[in-house]
C-alpha cells in the first residue's frame, strides 16, 4: 500500500492501523459465487446453516466479481474455464485473495491429461491450498481461517 | 529337413531338431519355463513345460503307420504328461498345451514350487518382471494345499561375493545360473551343494563369484535368489523408465538399457538405477560384462565438472560458458595451424566430427591420443556386412593375435568361446597364455613382442610373398596357418598387446594381407577387427582422426594451443606434463577436472554418455545410436555442442543444434556413412529367442530391442595394393621388456568412482616369472625397482609361470606411466 | 389465503426460535468424524517400536493420483527400522494430490499406511503439502523404541513377521 513510504515510519502507528485494517479485512471477506464442479458442493455446504460461513463475515456470496473480495476455485480448471476464470480474477477489486479448494485445483489432483490445469496456480496467485477430495466444509473453514492468518500478518508497507 | 506337427490344433512347420518349447514359441504358443533357457542345453529339472504329446501309433511288427476309420494317421496319447524342453520335434506329432490335462498338470507343478517359496512378493527385487509370479497369476491354484507353518526357512541375504546376493528361500533350484557360468561362461565358479530341500548355491571361488558375467545370473534368474549389489532394494520394476544406450567401456558395443527413476538424493531428478543387455543377436545377444553393468556410477559422481573454468591469476577459477569459450576461441585463433586437437575414442562420431571439421577449418591437426594403428586398414578389410560371431560354424576359423580378449572386450571372448564349442577353429596367437587358449584348436607362441613376426608367418605359410620365408615359425605356426587356409571363412582379431605404434601397424598389414591372400575381402565373417583400447576408436579414424606415430610429445613439438578433448594424456604419464606446460594456450574438455584439466587455461565441462544421444561405431563397424537417459548435469554440454560454440567465435561453420543434425552432416561428409541417417540405425527386425517380452520366464528380464540393432559399415574392399611391412626391430638386450597388458578393470575415471567395483582393480605390481625372480634373487613380499629411459620406478611383484622369458608384465592403467612395451632394468629395491 | 393457515405458519417459524441452533461451532467444536473417514495418512509401528512400513512401494503403485513417491534402502541389524531386510528410506505423500482414496491402505502388506481423522489439511505453499516420513510416522508407542533401533542378529529377518500392534 505505500503507506509508509508516504508517511515515513510510525512505528505503533501503522502497526495498530495494520491490525485495524486486517481486522476489517479479514471480518468481512465476501466470496465469489463460483463453482467448477464436485468440491463447490462443498462450498455450497459450507455456506448452509450446519457450517454457516456468515459466521466468518461471509454472510454473502455474491455473483458479481466486482462485489467480491475472495475466489474460491472449487473443483477442476479446465483449460476452456481457464481464461474465464482469469477474467473474473481480473475483475475482481484489490485487495483480493484466492483459495485453490482441492486437490484439481491446487495441483491437478488425479488428472495428468491435456484438458486440466494442472493447478489454478498456473493461470493466478493463489493464497491458500486446501487439500482434499473434496476437502470437508471443515476443511474449507480452516482453509479459510488459514488465510485470515495470513492476511492479519499481511503487512501494509 | 523339416519337421510339421500340430500344436494346439494349429500345424507348425520348424526345422529337424527343435525343441517342442521352441516350436511352440515361433507359433505364438508359450509354453512356460523356469529351467530351459533358449540359450542353454535343456535338463527338464523344473517340469513346469508339462504338454499331452500324440504321436503317430505304428505297427510293432511292420513298423507301418496306423490309420484310423477315416484313413487319417492314429495318434496315441502318452498316459503321462511330458516336458516340452527335452523333447525334440516329430513328424505328424499332435501336441496339447492347453488341454485340461497339461494345464492341471502345470498347476500342480507351480503349487509345489510355491511350497517352500517365500511370500516376500513386496520386498522382492523381481517382484513385477518375476516368471514365478506371472505363472502363479496364469497357472497357480491360488490357495495351497501345504501348511504356510511347514515352509522351510533359510537365509534371506547371502552375499555370494560382493556384487551378487543370494536369497535361499526364494531359490526354486532351476540351475540358471550355475549352467549359465558353466555351460555358457565357462567359468564354473558357483555351483550345488546338498539335495533335495537343503540344497543350496555355493561358490567356490576367493573372491566370490568371480566371473566377469555375473551379473547375467540375475537376468535368467526366474525368481529373485540372485541380486545384484547394484540395484538390490533399489526400486520397484514398474517405477523404472528406460532408455537404449550402448556401453562406452570397449569396442564390442554392447547395446544396454538404462533402468532410471526420478529419486530425492538427485532432487527428484533421474538417475540411472541399473544397466541392463538390450538384445543384439549381432553384437552382445543378451549378455553384458560386469564392467558394463556396474560402472556408470562416474556418470553421478559429485567430482563431476560443473561450470566452465578459466585460468586468473595462476588459478583456475569458475567462468561462464561465454567468458570460457571466447577466451578458449582466442587462444585458438591466436594459434591458427598451431593449434592441435586431441581426442580419444570415448568421444561419440558426432563430437569427433565437429572437432575435426573445427581444426580442419583453423588449418591444424586433429589427433587421436591411442597409440595403435589400422583404423584406415579397418575401413579396407573390415569384417563385411553381415558379420555374426554368432553364426560362426565348423567350417570357419577365428584368429586372436595379441589381445586378451577376456580383458579386453569380454563378450567378444564369450562369443568366440561359444563359436569355438560349436566347431569353429579358433586360432590364438599371443607371447603368453591368455584364457581364450582354453578353447583354441591351434595355439601359437612368439617371443615378447614378437606378434608381426608370428603374422608374417602365417601370411607366408598363406602363399605370401617369397621374401617372407624368413619368419616361417614352428610347428604350431604352421598347423594354425593350414587351418585359416583350409576355412571358409577367416575373422581376425588383432590387438596391441606387446606392440608399439609401427608394432600394430605392421600386424595390421600382415592380418590385411591374410584376409586378401584368398580372395576374402567385404565378404560376412572375413575381416579384421582391431581391438581397441577404446569403444569408439574406429569411429575416430572414421571421422579421420590420427593417432600421432612417434607420439603426442611430437605431435605438440610446433603448437601453440592444444584442444584435449575427452583425454587425459597428462595423468596418464606425469611426466608428459612439459609441452603441456610450454603452450601459450591449453583447453580442456572432459567429465572430471584430470591432471591434463589442472595445467589447463581454460576447462569446459561435458556430459556423460547416459546424458548423451549420439553414435559409437563398434570394433566391427556397426554404427550404433545412443539415447539420452537422464537430464544433462546442470552447466554441461554435449562435446559437440562445446566444439561448435567454440567453432562460431572463430567463424567456422558447424552444426550446434541437435545430434541428428550433425550426423546429417557426417552422412553428407564421411565417405562410409554416406546416405545414413539416425532412422536406419533404429531400424529393428525380429530375433530369435524372443527375450524380455510379456513372457519374462523364456529368456530372462533383458530387455527386447525396439531402438535400433545398428548399421555395419561395408569394408571399401582391397582397392591400391598393400605391401607388407618388417617388423619393427626389439632391443631388449639385457633388459626385461616390460609389457602392458590390459585388464578389465583397471584404474581408469570409470572405475575409480564406482563403489561397488574397487574391491576387484587390478593391483599395480610387476609380473614376472618365477625364474625371473629367482635370477633376480628377489624374495618374496617385497618390492623392486624399475628403470628405463633414466626415470625408475618402484613396484611390488607377482609371480606368474605365464610370463613369457625375458619379458615383464604390468596391468595397463593401473598407475604406471608405460604404454609401450619398453626395456626396462629390474633391480632389487634397497629399503 | 386462510389465516389461520399463516398462523400455523408462523408458529413454526416462531417454535424454532426457541430451538438450539444447527451450526456446528467449527473450528471451537470439532464433530467427530465416523470410524471409517479417510483423513491424513499416518505410518504405524509395532508394539516394540519397529516401522510397519517395508518400503515396497504398493502404496504407491496402487495410487491412482501418484501421490506417494518411496525410496527403499537396506536394514541392518545395527540400524534397523523395520522387521525383514528393506525400509523406506524416503516416503513423501503430496497431500494435494491424495484423494484420499485409501487405495494405499488396501495395497499394503503390512497395514502399515493408515488414513486417520485429520481433515485440516491447508497450505498457502504446495511445498508443504508434501509430507515427509518423519511427518508421517506416529512416535514410538510406550513400550517400544525409536526407530533406527540396534537388534540382535536375524531376530527380525522376516518382512511380515507376527508382531504385536501396540495396545
Amino acid at each position: 500500500m505505500g503507506i509508509e513510504t508516504k508517511l515515513g515510519n510510525l512505528g505503533a502507528v501503522t502497526t495498530s492501523l495494520q491490525k485495524a485494517v486486517g481486522w476489517s479485512r479479514t471480518r468481512a471477506m465476501w466470496p465469489l459465487l463460483t463453482g467448477l464442479a464436485c468440491c463447490a458442493i462443498e462450498m455450497m455446504a459450507s455456506q448452509a446453516a450446519d457450517y454457516d460461513m456468515s459466521r466468518f463475515g461471509m454472510e454473502l456470496m455474491r455473483a458479481s466479481p466486482r462485489q467480491s473480495d475472495l475466489l474460491i476455485v472449487a473443483g477442476r480448471v479446465s483449460r476452456k474455464m481457464a481464461p474465464v476464470l482469469r477474467r473474473l480474477y481480473d475483475q475482481m477489486p484489490e485487495p483480493k485473495w484466492v483459495i485453490a479448494m482441492g486437490d484439481c485445483c491446487s495441483c491437478g489432483g488425479v488428472f495428468n491429461n491435456y484438458a486440466i490445469v494442472p493447478g489454478v496456480d498456473e493461470i493466478m496467485p493463489v493464497d491458500v491450498y486446501i487439500a482434499g477430495c473434496p476437502p470437508r466444509p471443515e476443511g474449507l473453514i480452516h482453509g479459510i481461517l488459514t488465510l485470515h492468518d495470513k492476511v492479519m500478518a499481511e503487512k501494509l508497507a | 529337413m523339416s519337421v510339421t506337427l500340430t500344436i494346439d490344433g494349429t500345424e507348425v512347420t520348424v526345422p529337424e531338431g527343435t525343441l517342442l518349447v521352441d516350436a511352440a514359441k515361433r507359433r505364438g504358443t508359450d509354453v512356460p519355463v523356469f529351467c530351459y533357457h533358449p540359450k542353454m542345453k535343456p535338463v527338464g529339472m523344473c517340469r513346469v513345460c508339462l504338454v499331452e504329446i500324440g504321436r503317430p501309433a505304428r505297427d510293432r511288427a511292420t513298423g507301418e503307420s496306423l490309420l484310423d476309420e477315416s484313413g487319417d494317421p492314429l495318434i496315441q496319447f502318452g498316459p503321462n504328461l511330458e516336458t516340452a524342453c527335452t523333447i525334440t520335434v516329430g513328424q505328424g506329432w499332435q501336441v496339447r498345451v492347453s488341454s485340461e490335462k497339461a494345464i492341471q498338470g502345470r498347476k500342480e507343478i507351480v503349487e509345489y514350487l510355491l511350497t517352500s517359496h517365500p511370500l516376500d512378493c513386496p520386498i522382492c527385487d523381481k517382484g513385477g518382471e518375476c516368471p514365478l509370479q506371472d505363472l502363479t497369476m496364469g497357472h497357480g491354484s491360488g490357495e495351497s494345499r501345504f501348511l504356510f507353518d511347514d515352509k522351510i526357512r533359510l537365509a534371506k541375504r547371502y552375499p555370494l561375493g560382493e556384487l551378487i546376493f543370494l536369497d535361499r528361500e526364494r531359490c526354486i533350484q532351476c540351475a540358471r545360473c550355475t549352467r549359465f557360468q558353466d555351460e555358457i561362461v565357462g567359468d564354473p565358479v558357483i555351483g550345488f551343494y546338498e539335495r533335495g530341500r537343503r540344497l543350496e548355491i555355493v561358490t567356490y571361488s576367493d573372491p566370490g563369484f568371480d566371473s566377469y558375467f555375473s551379473g547375467n545370473t540375475t537376468d535368467i534368474c526366474p525368481v529373485g535368489a540372485l541380486t545384484t549389489a547394484d540395484f538390490r532394494f533399489g526400486a520397484r520394476p514398474w517405477e523404472l523408465n528406460s532408455a537404449a544406450s550402448i556401453c562406452p567401456h570397449c569396442p564390442v558395443g554392447c547395446n544396454l538399457t538404462l533402468s532410471t527413476r526420478r529419486e530425492a538424493s538427485n532432487a527428484g531428478r533421474d538417475v540411472v538405477k541399473r544397466v541392463m543387455p538390450r538384445q543384439n543377436e549381432q553384437v552382445n545377444e543378451i549378455w553384458i560384462c560386469d564392467k558394463g553393468r556396474f560402472v556408470h556410477h562416474y556418470a553421478r559422481s559429485p567430482e563431476r565438472l560443473t561450470s566452465p573454468r578459466v585460468r586468473k591469476n595462476g588459478k583456475l577459477v569458475k567462468a561462464s560458458w561465454n567468458e570460457a569459450l571466447t577466451r578458449a576461441a582466442e587462444g585458438l585463433k591466436g594459434a591458427a595451424s598451431s593449434a592441435v586437437g586431441i581426442a580419444s575414442g570415448r568421444l561419440m562420431n558426432e563430437d569427433l566430427f565437429n572437432l575435426k571439421e573445427l581444426m580442419a577449418a583453423l588449418g591444424g591437426r586433429a589427433i587421436l591420443v591411442d597409440s595403435m594403428a589400422g583404423g584406415n586398414l579397418i575401413q579396407r578389410y573390415g569384417v563385411g556386412v553381415g558379420s555374426n560371431l554368432g553364426s560362426l560354424g565348423k567350417r570357419d576359423a577365428v584368429l586372436v593375435i595379441a589381445a586378451d580378449l577376456h580383458e579386453e572386450a569380454p563378450i567378444w571372448w564369450l562369443r568366440l568361446k561359444q563359436a569355438a564349442e560349436r566347431g569353429t577353429t579358433l586360432i590364438v596367437a599371443n607371447a603368453r597364455a591368455t584364457r581364450l587358449d582354453d578353447y583354441a584348436k591351434h595355439r601359437v607362441r612368439y617371443g615378447p613382442g614378437e606378434a608381426v613376426q608370428a603374422a608374417l608367418g602365417l601370411l607366408h605359410l598363406n602363399g605370401g610373398d617369397p621374401e617372407l620365408a624368413r619368419f616361417e615359425g614352428d610347428r604350431a605356426l604352421k598347423s594354425a596357418a593350414r587351418a585359416i587356409k583350409r576355412a571358409r571363412n577367416v575373422t581376425i582379431f588383432f590387438g596391441q598387446e606387446g606392440l608399439n605404434y609401427a608394432g600394430t601397424e605392421a600386424l595390421a598389414r600382415a592380418c590385411a594381407l591374410i584376409t586378401e591372400s584368398k580372395g576374402r575381402v567385404g565378404k560376412s565373417n572375413n575381416g579384421l577387427v582391431a581391438v581397441w583400447p577404446r569403444a569408439n576408436t574406429q569411429g575416430a579414424w572414421d571421422m579421420g582422426l590420427r593417432p600421432e606415430p612417434a607420439g603426442l610429445h611430437r605431435a605438440l613439438a610446433g603448437a601453440v594451443a592444444a584442444y584435449i578433448v575427452a583425454a587425459d594424456p597428462v595423468g596418464d604419464d606425469p611426466a608428459a606434463a612439459a609441452p603441456f606446460e610450454k603452450l601459450s594456450t591449453l583447453i580442456v574438455q572432459d567429465l572430471f577436472l584430470t591432471a591434463t584439466a589442472e595445467l589447463a587455461d581454460v576447462v569446459l565441462p561435458a556430459q556423460a554418455f547416459v546424458e548423451r544421444a549420439g553414435t559409437f561405431t563398434s570394433g566391427e563397424r556397426r554404427v550404433q545410436r545412443l539415447y539420452p537417459a537422464v537430464g544433462a548435469l546442470a552447466g554441461s554440454l554435449p562435446d559437440w555442442k562445446i566444439v561448435a560454440n567454440l567453432a562460431h567465435r572463430l567463424e567456422v561453420d558447424l552444426e550446434d543444434k541437435a545430434a541428428p543434425l550433425v550426423f546429417e552432416r557426417i552422412a553428407a561428409a564421411v565417405p562410409d556413412y554416406l546416405g545414413l541417417s539416425y532412422d536406419d540405425l533404429a531400424a529393428v527386425e525380429p530375433q530369435w529367442p524372443e527375450v524380455g517380452g510379456a513372457d519374462l520366464y523364456f529368456g530372462g528380464t533383458a530387455y527386447a530391442n525396439k531402438q535400433g540393432l545398428g548399421v555395419q559399415l561395408a569394408p571399401r574392399g582391397a582397392g591400391r595394393p598393400l605391401k607388407w611391412k618388417a617388423p619393427p626391430r626389439a632391443s631388449a638386450g639385457k633388459d626385461l621388456l616390460l609389457t602392458p597388458v590390459t585388464v578389465l578393470y583397471d584404474r581408469g575415471s570409470a572405475l575409480r568412482h564406482s563403489r561397488l567395483l574397487e574391491g576387484r582393480i587390478a593391483p599395480l605390481q610387476l609380473i614376472l616369472h618365477p625364474d625371473e625372480i629367482e635370477r633376480l634373487g628377489l624374495s618374496e613380499a617385497g618390492e623392486v625397482e624399475i628403470s628405463w629411459d633414466g626415470r625408475s620406478e618402484r613396484l611390488k611383484f607377482a609371480a606368474s609361470t605365464d610370463v613369457p622369458p625375458g619379458s615383464a608384465l604390468v596391468p595397463r592403467g593401473a598407475g604406471l606411466a608405460l604404454s609401450d612395451p619398453t626395456p626396462v632394468t629390474v633391480r632389487r629395491s634397497n629399503s | 389465503m386462510n389465516p389461520l393457515e399463516l398462523l400455523r405458519g408462523l408458529a413454526t417459524t416462531l417454535s424454532m426460535m426457541f430451538e438450539r441452533p444447527v451450526t456446528y461451532q467449527y473450528p471451537e467444536i470439532k464433530r467427530p468424524v465416523r470410524e471409517r473417514f479417510k483423513g491424513r495418512h499416518e505410518l504405524k509401528r509395532y508394539d516394540n517400536g519397529l516401522e510397519k512400513c517395508i518400503g515396497c512401494s504398493l502404496c504407491a503403485a496402487a495410487c491412482p493420483a501418484d501421490a506417494i513417491f518411496v525410496e527403499s534402502a537396506e536394514n541392518t541389524d545395527e540400524e534397523r527400522y523395520s522387521p525383514g531386510e528393506r525400509y523406506a528410506s524416503t516416503y513423501e505423500i503430496n497431500m494435494l494430490r491424495c484423494i484420499f482414496c485409501g487405495y494405499c491402505e488396501d495395497a499394503c502388506p503390512t497395514e502399515a499406511i493408515v488414513l486417520e481423522h485429520n481433515y485440516e489439511l491447508s497450505f498457502t505453499n504446495r511445498r508443504d503439502a508434501i509430507y515427509t516420513r518423519d511427518m508421517l510416522l506416529v512416535p514410538a508407542p510406550e513400550h517400544g523404541r525409536p526407530t533406527p533401533m540396534v537388534t540382535a542378529p536375524r531376530e527380525f529377518d522376516r518382512s511380515i513377521p507376527e508382531m504385536a500392534d501396540p495396545q
